[in-house]
């Protein structure tokens, strides 16, 4: 699990492809004044994030999940999440190269958004952007207020 | 759609497609060269990437199983024998 100190909003991702967590990293570098994504390698160590976590520490902004995961998969970390008094509405997007009907339907079933892996440059070039568009709109306004600068 | 009627599309039409509808089969990664696999309706569609979902060097379609080997190489069968 990678981690600095700071005091930017932190976007926890957890993904077992090593390049795909490397991707998400370089698409969120835009928003690095403000954002510091913290990678998982699956369910069970973002949860363990999310646990070790005290009340004084704030929440990650955002989640992102991998659907297929060792160890404890996307929706089963989803589902537990969301079994997480304090996590109960935390912005969390299921991130995954499925476009079954099936899994947004569980997203959306888990208050979670549905972001397919893209495929080229034209959909990566926005992915970052998608994913803020999930967060609240407290911190969609801070990060834009960091791009108009 | 059929493998040829997909054949004559622009690329980006194909990875529009393959985006919206294609099922994800699996990755492999050979040096600096990334090959990654989608069925489309009855066929096969393999991406090599000059860079990683970026850059994309060569489509190929095909709709024989014996192209999938080192994709099915590197599939965790596990949870399925021990069912």
């Amino acid at each position: 699990m990678t981690q600095t100190n700071t005091r930017k909003h932190v976007v926890l991702y957890a993904d077992d492809d090593p390049d795909d967590l490397m991707l998400v990293k370089e698409a969120f570098t835009r928003y690095s004044d403000n954002v510091e994504v913290v990678t998982a390698t699956d369910g069970e160590q973002a949860i363990s994030f999310l646990a070790g976590l005290d009340h004084f520490d704030p929440a990650p902004c955002l989640i992102i999940l991998d659907i297929n995961m060792p160890r404890l998969d996307g929706k089963e970390a989803l589902k537990r999440i969301r079994s997480l008094q304090r996590f109960q509405e935390i912005p969390v997007v299921l991130f995954t190269t499925s476009s079954y009907t099936v899994d947004r339907e569980f997203a959306r079933q888990h208050k979670a958004g549905f972001i397919t892996k893209p495929l080229d440059v034209r959909q990566i070039e926005s992915i970052a952007d998608q994913f803020v568009q999930h967060c609240t709109d407290e911190i969609k306004k801070s990060l834009g207020k960091q791009q108009s600068q | 759609m059929k493998m040829f009627d997909f054949s004559l599309l622009a690329m980006e039409d194909q990875l529009d497609l393959l985006y919206k509808e294609g099922v994800f089969v699996g990755k492999i990664r050979k040096n600096n060269l990334f090959r990654v696999l989608y069925q489309y309706n009855s066929f096969y569609v393999e991406i090599t990437y000059r860079k990683y979902r970026y850059s994309v060097q060569a489509m190929r379609c095909f709709e024989s199983t014996e192209h999938l080997d080192p994709y099915l190489a590197k599939m965790d069968i596990e949870f399925l024998i021990n069912c």
